[in-house]
């Protein structure tokens, strides 16, 4: 077997069982992995019936079979599972190495099932499988217990959650090799409410490459498009993502103070300049990787990985916060507690909105970073208001009657990039099958950088096509599972050619993007089944109805309604936004329609 | 720092000639290298024949990629 392993292994945590099975090689071929392959098993899983946090969900990890190679930046995997800050279908992905040993160990997927009695962890080696006791190791934080069960970065990996997953916070994040999260959606309330503390890897077996000398020849290609572009070879290395800070505040699309505003005057002070100037002490990498866009950061109290964009943004100008030391500080605590940080920053910041406003008697405020470690501190044990905040902002804004004060789509808060300055992100956001996030298909690269090519950013006609072909490559590279920041210098067709190489089936690069869309597809059909409607293709009624007064986005809401049609209709989707059988059975779904309700 | 210039490509040809040290860093074969972000009033723009007027703010970013 080339590329895959070709075995499934599945854990019973009520049993404490396990058993593996042959991985069904045509399903590989059409969902390859990581999201994909996952999102294809979850379907067959759980259904509507499922709690997110009942025994019956399950968590599904997958690699890809790139993973391990030694390919650029393939070292990450993923995990598929039903969320439960959204409710949809919910996968998140993650580098470092954890993902590369767990390929080693001999299998592609770890299906796991029901919930242990008692805490428990797991320990993988190779085809050895042992369930131990845990009860000594529950309410430990990520830090300490990675390195209690002995973590080597390039032997033995620690994968756990820390206090906000056993406190089953709906913004848990599956933290590994230490620093590295799986943090949207709440994976890690998902593995808290299996009292499944952590899984621990040590492999052996070597991934098998069909046609090594041509591997070796591509290998050597996209080593050197990488070191030739200025983005994965200058941009990402030297100042990592926290460069898009000043960019994204000089054209007016940097949502600040829970998205009230789309400037933030503070965000010099937060930048990837500065934190380069001040705070860096290197960069790092994940196994297999030639950019090395992982900051390390010190502060007085703090050092480690991070912070990136999205999290310095969350904690900065969305809380009013221009403290970067504070910043890194708290970033440091939400990998220790296992928090998403983009979730946690934004909920603080509803919350200092409702606040201010008189909805909720705190004291939190814009601005006040000093209350920033008690906030996450909370809501990993569910202390105070920390205790609806752990709950995501959606639940804890609708508990004191405004809703409308959380800037999330589908439940799941926003990023950074407004949608007021960038009407092609907007639909992005609205249409992503886990909600809010950007890890769908970016659209800065064409609303802002020009890459490749640089387009009207409040044009709103023909946009759709633009984030369609965004969204289905992204689901195509979430797939394989390698890192997208690799697209930024080799081009898709070059996934591809490896993945030929590899596993000796000859994918076109237009059969990689339409693995993507059948992905995607099958995303969006899920969450019909779950009862999701058009009516969730929506953003907050800030970013639909109030325009900023000042900067470059000023006058500008998003127009969402005529470019969700233009999607529609693109995607081969009803006017309700439901997948036609016509295009279910031109991606090879046509079977799952009938387990779809109506 | 003012610059001065009829035009965007003027403009950018004066803040080199004050700073030598950016001509290594934005320019190619004499133009302006792709992965070069320019802002006119917060707009990007790829338009060096962009005509500007006084007070108009330019804002030069290095390669920016991220997530």
């Amino acid at each position: 077997m080339n590329g895959w392993n070709g075995k499934i292994l599945e854990i019973d945590l009520a049993t404490h069982t396990h058993k593996s099975y042959p991985l069904d090689m045509e399903m590989a071929r059409q969902f390859i992995g990581g999201r994909g392959l996952g999102a294809r098993l979850l379907w067959d899983l759980v259904g509507p019936e499922v709690d997110p946090l009942s025994p019956e969900n399950v968590l599904i990890f997958t690699n890809g079979p790139l993973t391990a190679t030694g390919y650029q930046t393939s070292n990450r995997f993923s995990v598929t599972t039903k969320s439960p800050l959204t409710g949809t279908v919910l996968d998140a992905n993650s580098g470092g190495f954890w993902g590369m040993q767990f390929k080693k160990t001999g299998y592609d997927v770890m299906i796991v099932r029901g919930k242990s009695a008692k805490p428990v962890w797991l320990e993988i080696k190779n085809s050895e499988i042992t369930f131990h006791d845990a009860s000594d190791l529950w309410g430990m934080r990520v830090y300490a217990l990675t390195e209690k069960l002995g973590q080597d970065n390039n032997k033995r990996n620690v994968l756990c959650i820390g206090p906000a997953g056993e406190n089953l916070s709906r913004i848990a994040a599956i933290m590994n090799d230490r620093e590295r999260a799986m943090a949207r959606g709440g994976p890690g309330a998902v593995m808290g409410s299996k009292n499944l503390k952590a899984i621990v890897v040590e492999g052996s077996e070597r991934t098998e490459i069909n046609d090594r000398e041509r591997f070796k020849f591509l290998l050597y290609e996209t080593r050197k498009l990488l070191a030739a572009s200025p983005l994965t070879s200058q941009a990402l290395p030297e100042f990592g993502t926290v460069v898009l800070m000043n960019i994204m505040n000089n054209i007016g699309a940097l949502a600040t103070r829970n998205h009230q505003q789309t400037q933030f005057e503070g965000a010099e002070e937060i930048s990837g300049e500065t934190l380069t100037e001040k705070y860096l002490v290197k960069n790092a990498s994940c196994w297999a990787c030639p950019i090395g866009c992982t900051r390390i950061s010190k502060t007085e109290k703090v050092e480690g990985e991070g912070p990136e964009f999205e999290s310095t943004w969350a904690f900065g100008a969305q809380c009013g916060i221009d403290d970067l030391a504070a910043i890194i500080e708290v970033n440091s605590m939400c990998n220790d507690l296992g928090l998403d940080t983009i979730s946690a920053g934004s909920t603080i910041a509803c919350a200092m909105e409702m606040s201010e406003k008189g909805y909720i008697d705190s004291d939190l405020r814009f601005g006040r970073a000093d209350l920033l470690a008690r906030s996450v501190e909370d809501m990993a044990y569910r202390r105070d208001l920390g205790a609806e905040m752990a709950e995501g902002s959606l639940r804890m804004a609708t508990k004191y009657g405004h809703p409308e004060l959380s800037m999330s789509a589908k439940g799941m808060e926003m990023p950074a990039y407004d949608p007021r300055g960038l009407q092609g992100q907007g639909l992005l956001y609205a249409t992503s099958n886990r909600g809010g996030c950007h890890m769908r298909g970016n659209m800065i690269g064409l609303e802002v950088l020009g890459l490749p090519k640089l387009i009207d950013r409040f044009v709103v006609q023909g946009k759709s096509s633009f984030v369609i072909l965004n969204q289905n490559s992204n689901a195509a590279i979430d797939s394989l599972v390698v890192c997208k920041f690799t697209n930024m210098g080799v081009a898709d067709e070059y996934f591809a050619r490896i993945l030929g190489a590899v596993t000796g089936i000859q994918y076109s690069t237009g059969d990689l993007i339409r693995v993507g869309e059948r992905v995607w597809n099958l995303e969006r059909l899920y969450n019909v089944r779950e009862g999701f409607t058009s009516k969730e293709d929506t953003l907050p009624a800030r970013l639909l109805t109030e325009a900023p007064t000042e900067g470059p986005s000023k006058g500008w809401v998003s127009h969402l309604e005529p470019m969700l049609k233009e999607y529609y209709r693109s995607r081969g989707w009803d006017e309700n936004g439901v997948p036609l059988p016509k295009k279910l059975a031109d991606l090879g779904l046509a079977n799952l329609l009938e387990m779809v309700p109506n | 720092m003012t610059a001065t210039g009829a035009n965007l490509a003027d403009v950018v040809s004066d803040i080199i000639r004050q700073n030598p040290a950016l001509a290594g860093q934005m320019l190619e074969s004499g133009r302006v290298r792709p992965h070069v972000i320019i802002t006119i009033n917060g707009h990007p723009t790829l338009e060096l024949d962009a005509v500007l007027t006084e007070h108009d703010q330019i804002a030069i970013f290095p390669p920016i990629a991220g997530g």
